[in-house]
């Protein structure tokens, strides 16, 4: 591969996210030194060249530009270096030196955003504003009308501009972007300018469109990019989004190489191990602070204030948007300063706390709170903040930390004089009145009282205060204050305060009733509670028995599960079984209303904590029946009682109702399976016997008692004629009843033998009976299965040495072979007719005997009709048919289960024999599993060996046989996942009842087919029901079917005639139990629901097999 | 001597009963086939010992006439209800598996071993390997039934 291939393939795989492919290509040293020898590119354009960013999403761009920053960090480094250079001398005031450092970095960056804005800014700061008009014209001169000289005049612009204000800023900005979509025509100007405004100017994230930013700096300098990068990297941290804080650390450590006090701030923020030793890098921003303080803007108010107060003062002035020309680096160099202050002068520890939340605040970044004041904390030793959730409980935490009277030495004298101090005065309040807490709590309280702080920290002074007592009374009476707040903001978040106290003070059913409160107002302040705390406190056996008299145990760990994901969900249904127990009752409905004191929290805890997985298992209800008529007698309860839930209760209802009625139906079918549709063989019998029978009464009676000689030529002439005496019944009666018999058994439209196969022979008994060996993974699902090892263990029996690997496939052949044997034996011998006495297989023992004949032709009387005649055959059929069943029964039951046993047992020894060569103890779990499950699947088969009772199902809608198919489909393959995507009739026409069972059969035999076929774990199917001008079509797709290996088709043509092959495949098997089942689909629509029939099988595509069944409707519709 | 074996299998449950009836005089057995019916016998607190297998279905049938679904980790729930009703029942945890799994949890019966005495004692008193073609089992149950007997 060549380098500059291998550069392109390299920049490519970025774009991917294939990183793993990336780093191998970057491992290569022709690539490596193409890079580096390749100058620095300037514009981002040369990099997008071949890095076409696929999906701008904020975390895959981070990723992607950390590995395309750490490539070319010694060209950043120098960068930096000059970037560095350039800041000090600002800040020492040598603002030539400062002009040469630019021209360096444009001479060897290009141009730049941050280079043209410093050079403005330079310009600015020495009051050289012809030298800026000069700039802009010899930008526009360069470039024209570009875009991205639009975007550095603009911006540049708005950013020298003096006395211009945050409010000003923006609202300048929009009326830019106005004008740059005028000649522009496009977004992504305006787009950049916008995220411009709020990334750097505003505290709004929410409106932040990092795709916008992305797309609109490709033609960006990389020097620009690489700073937007860094400061998205700052607002990801700042979103204190779980997993935020690990990838940044992983994308710091992939920068290691990059020099940058940036990202060591954040390495230090984020508790990584920095380079720069710690000291200097809080050292580092003495320099600007002092530029700062040498501000014109800021000496009148410098004058009036102690050093450190300066800060707070300049915070302020920040704040208030007069300090609008320094941008993160401010920010950044005044929390640095922050910290400085509270590592260097103890002493004014309360002030550099207040700089420090200020400049937080004014730049939304809460989320660096925790780290910071944790820093601070570790620093001083002082008490743990993390417990505390909000960041002005955090502050609270480390102001009361200060126990030192030294350090209040700077609150003013009065707490009224700070009220009508400019800023925020809470905030103020705060420190001051907390060093005012000790010894003059009560006049604390009243000041706190007599401003009427509206906020959080009001509450919060007003909370602690009153729980610093550690009295239950004062929670109380702080909880009753925060709850009349009108504003929703401090209300909640005083909520959140209370709640957090309470825990604290171990007041638990005074912070579940809280949390409820909060629950109601905004669910989005639950995050706020000290939620590990309360947890381990409810559950403890101490508390727990206090607790159980509420629902609001229930309720609240409720909360939290659908929040956030409890660890042990089985603590909800102990807490609703002790409320009902506490109560003395067994079912929530007869809770009195006084139980929940709040008729929402019994709405509440009817609707989501009476569930059936909750109700599963608690006393009371002893089993899954009585849990789910519980939980529909509850949503009738809801239904009638809570209108705001009347909706989604009524869904539920009809959803258990819907489901229950599946599985009473598929009871139904599954208890007895063997039918013979004998009204229509009775139809059938009397057309063909209303003459004959008459005949043969006659002749039987007639001759009742009778011995018949009946003459036969000699086998040879010595013999003669040989005379036979034999039984007028046999001779008369015998081939009549054959012709019945074999209708009962044989008809293909109505007999026994085509039911039998269809329901059971065909797939479906083989299906049965491996469903829990295909759940435990001893056996495969497809069709073209091995049926030799078992696949989900290959991996553990791989790991085995050579003896126990060979062992254990020695013993999962045995296995399978006796398991495959168990089912030939179902399939091919027991569930075969046995019409001949000689012939040896068929559990149905339907042959003729002479003790039937005699049976039948002693009931026949001269005034018996055919019909009669008829009736009285179909009852001795299925009398012997029933002696056939209970036989059948017994022999699965007791000598099939026998050598199933056996054959589990054998494969249970050689597992654990082969304990001794490797960790086999999931496998033999799975086997000991998988026996015990085969029995129920045996005892399932037992229950179809009945007779079928007669149908008298209900009218049903189409979707109904659909969802009792897929019931029965979904139990015999438990491993597969379904993916069923339904689009019913419009008009939800009702089908006839006496067509469920025939229906279901079609539908199972579909789906059956799919699960077999489709080689998947997943399959998807899509079904589709449509009437139509007397046609009723079903489509049942299985979008994801594979033909087998398309891709080694090698030509168009071949993939064609494979399609055919295929389609051809699923109609064959007529006559066996081993095809597609499609005419079975097709004997039961026309025969049973006596439909005319067409059926189109095709794929669509190669992952296409498209199922499309038409009938006519009259028949079926109601 | 009271005791309670909680088993769904039959076989199993008449081999355990076996042993209990060769081991402890003087002893009332009862049975609960499934995590409901043993902790509503439990629940009446007048049980010495519970001989519990850990995977065990929740009710003994659906009312569609299939079987309950086994629950890989019953028994363990059935020692956390004890132990939080504050019972002084003894437990036996008597299981055919020596690996578990219910899809979100996986362990190894030592795994589980330690997990119970960490969190079960002094209710949970020991585990037993049930083997179905195997006596190596009774006599570790009989050594620890007469231990408990001779505490009790």
């Amino acid at each position: 591969m060549s380098a500059a291939k291998g550069v392109r393939q390299l920049f490519a795989a970025v774009a991917q996210h294939d990183y793993e492919r990336a780093e191998a290509l970057w491992a290569r040293p022709e690539v490596r030194e193409r890079i580096s020898r390749k100058a620095f590119p300037q514009n981002y354009g040369q990099l997008t060249a071949v890095y076409e960013t696929r999906q701008p999403e904020l975390v895959d761009e981070l990723v992607g530009q950390a590995f395309i920053f750490s490539k070319f960090s010694e060209k950043l480094n120098g960068l930096l270096r000059l970037k560095g250079r350039f800041y000090a001398c600002v800040f020492a005031s040598r603002f030539e030196d400062a002009r040469n450092v630019l021209a360096e970095v444009r001479k060897s960056y290009g141009w730049s955003l941050w280079q043209v804005e410093s050079q403005f800014a330079l310009n600015y700061e020495l009051d050289n504003h012809e030298e800026n008009r000069k700039l802009i014209e010899r930008l526009i001169e360069t470039s024209g009308k570009s875009r991205s000289i639009n975007l550095f005049a603009a911006t540049c612009f708005l950013r020298s501009g003096p006395g211009i204000t945050t409010h000003i800023y923006r609202q300048l900005c929009y009326v830019i972007e106005r004008e740059l979509r005028k000649v522009t025509g496009g977004g992504n100007d305006a787009e950049y300018l916008r995220y411009s405004a709020l990334v750097w100017n505003s505290p709004v994230l929410d409106a932040l469109s990092f795709r916008a930013v992305v797309v609109s700096e490709q033609d960006a300098a990389l020097v620009d990019r690489y700073r937007t990068f860094v400061l998205a990297l700052n607002r990801f941290l700042a979103d204190s989004v779980e997993g935020n804080t690990p990838l940044v650390g992983k994308l710091l450590s992939d920068l290691k190489d990059i020099e940058d006090p940036d990202l060591d701030k954040l390495r230090f923020v984020i508790n990584e191990p920095i380079s720069t030793p710690a000291s200097q890098l809080l050292a580092s921003a003495d320099e600007y602070l002092a530029y700062l303080r040498s501000e014109p803007r800021l000496q009148a108010h410098a004058e009036e204030v102690v050093d450190v107060d300066r800060l707070i003062l300049q915070a302020r002035a920040y704040a208030r948007g007069l300090l609008e020309h320094g941008e993160v680096t401010t920010l950044e160099s005044r929390i640095v300063k922050a910290l400085a202050q509270v590592f260097g002068r103890a002493t004014e520890f309360e002030s550099a706390v207040g700089a420090l939340d200020a400049v937080l605040r004014r730049y939304s970044m809460a989320g660096w709170a925790p780290h910071l004041f944790s820093a601070v904390t570790a620093e001083t030793n002082a008490v743990p903040v993390s417990i505390f959730h909000s960041r002005i409980a955090q502050l609270h935490g480390l102001t009361a930390a200060v126990t030192n009277p030294q350090k209040r030495r700077y609150f003013p004298a009065t707490i009224s004089s700070l009220s009508s101090a400019p800023g925020d005065p809470c905030e103020h309040a705060l420190l001051q009145i907390y060093d005012l807490w000790a010894a003059h709590r009560e006049q604390a309280i009243d000041q706190v009282r007599r401003l009427k702080l509206p906020g959080v920290t009001g509450a919060f002074i007003v909370l602690h205060l009153h729980a610093s007592g550690g009295a239950h009374e004062e929670v109380v009476g702080t909880y009753v204050l925060v709850s009349s707040w009108s504003e929703p903001y401090y209300r909640c978040r005083g909520l959140v305060l209370v709640a957090n106290s309470a825990i604290e003070l171990g007041e638990l059913g005074l912070a579940c009733k809280v949390i409820w409160e909060l629950w109601q107002d905004n669910n989005r302040y639950l995050g706020g509670i000290l939620w590990t705390r309360l947890l381990q406190d409810l559950l403890s056996l101490d508390q727990w028995p206090t607790m159980r008299r509420s629902p609001l145990l229930a309720v609240v760990l409720h909360l939290y599960e659908s929040k956030y994901g409890l660890e042990q969900r089985r603590v909800i249904s102990d807490a609703f079984q002790d409320f009902l127990e506490a109560h003395s009752v067994r079912s929530a409905l007869d809770l009195p209303a006084n139980a929940f004191g709040d008729v929402a929290i019994r709405g509440y805890f009817l609707e989501h904590v009476c569930t059936t997985d909750v109700m599963e298992g608690t006393r009371y209800l002893p089993s899954m029946r009585a849990v789910e008529a519980e939980r529909l007698r509850i949503c009738q309860a809801i239904e009638n009682q809570f209108p705001e839930f009347e909706a989604r209760a009524r869904n539920e209802i009809r959803s258990i109702l819907e489901h229950d009625l599946v599985r009473r139906r598929l009871k139904t079918l599954d208890e007895g399976r063997v039918y013979v549709d004998t009204d229509a063989l009775r139809e059938e019998l009397f057309a063909t016997l209303k003459e004959r029978f008459p005949n043969v009464r006659d002749y039987l009676i007639a001759n009742r008692g009778k011995q018949l000689a009946i003459e036969f030529d000699a086998l040879s002439r010595d013999q003669g004629r040989l005379m036979v005496e034999t039984n007028p019944t046999l001779v008369a009666l015998e081939p009549i009843y054959r012709l019945v018999r074999d209708a009962f058994v044989l008809s293909k439209r109505f007999g026994m033998n085509t039911y039998v196969s269809a329901e059971m022979r065909h797939g479906m008994v083989e299906a049965q009976l491996k469903s829990s060996l295909l759940k435990w993974g001893l056996v495969e699902t497809s069709v073209s299965a091995s049926g030799r090892g078992a696949p989900s263990w290959n991996a553990q029996i791989s790991s085995l040495d050579e003896q126990g690997r060979r062992s254990m496939e020695r013993a999962f052949e045995r296995f399978n072979m006796a398991i495959t044997k168990i089912v030939t034996d179902i399939r091919d011998d027991l569930l075969q007719m046995k019409l001949q006495p000689d012939v040896t297989k068929g559990g149905f023992a339907l042959e003729i005997r002479r003790e039937n004949l005699d049976q039948i032709a002693s009931h026949i009387q001269p005034q018996t009709s055919t019909e009669e005649f008829i009736q009285m055959m179909m009852i001795h059929l299925w009398s012997i048919t029933d002696v056939s069943l209970a036989r059948l029964r017994g022999v699965v039951d007791k000598s099939i289960r026998h050598v199933a046993t056996s054959a589990f047992d054998q494969l249970i020894d050689d597992v654990e024999t082969c304990a001794a060569h490797g960790d086999v103890g999931a496998l033999r779990t799975a086997v000991i599993s998988a026996r015990a499950d085969f029995e129920g699947d045996l005892s399932v088969v037992v229950k179809w060996l009945q007779r079928a009772q007669p149908d008298n199902f209900e009218d049903f809608r189409f979707m109904e046989a659909w969802d009792t198919a897929h019931e029965m489909i979904r139990r015999m393959f438990p491993n597969l996942r379904f993916a069923v995507t339904s689009q019913e009739a419009q008009d939800d026409r009702s089908f006839k009842g006496f067509g469920f069972r025939h229906m279901v059969r079609v539908l199972a035999l579909a789906l059956e087919n799919v699960a077999i076929r489709s080689n998947l774990a997943d399959p998807e199917v899509s079904v589709s029901v449509q009437v139509d001008e007397g046609k009723l079509t079903i489509r049942i797709v299985n979008t994801v079917a594979t033909l087998s290996e398309p891709q080694h088709l090698a030509a168009n043509a071949d993939l064609d005639r494979r399609m055919l092959e295929l389609q051809s495949e699923h109609l064959s098997g007529v006559d066996t139990e081993k095809g597609s089942g499609l005419p079975k689909i097709k004997k039961i629509i026309t025969s049973d629901l006596a439909s005319d029939c067409e059926i189109v099988v095709r794929y669509d595509n190669p992952s296409s097999f498209r199922l499309e069944l038409q009938m006519s409707t009259d028949q079926v519709l109601v | 001597v009271r005791i309670l074996i909680v088993e769904d299998q039959l076989k199993k449950r008449e081999q355990v009963r076996a042993v209990v009836e060769s081991t402890v005089n003087d002893v009332s057995i009862e049975e609960a086939p499934s995590y409901y019916a043993a902790l509503d016998r439990i629940l009446k607190g007048d049980l010495d010992v519970v001989l519990l297998d850990m995977t065990i279905p929740i009710y003994e049938d659906q009312h569609d006439g299939h079987k309950s679904p086994m629950w890989i980790y019953g028994g363990e729930e059935v020692l956390r209800q004890i132990r939080r009703k504050q019972m002084q029942t003894k437990v036996i945890i008597v299981t055919a598996f020596d690996y578990f799994s219910d899809g979100k949890l996986s362990r190894s019966l030592d795994d589980l071993k330690i997990a119970l005495e960490a969190h079960f004692r002094p209710q949970y008193q020991g585990t037993v390997l049930y083997k179905s073609g195997s006596d190596s089992w009774k006599q570790p149950l009989s050594d620890l039934l007469v231990r408990l007997i001779k505490a009790l």
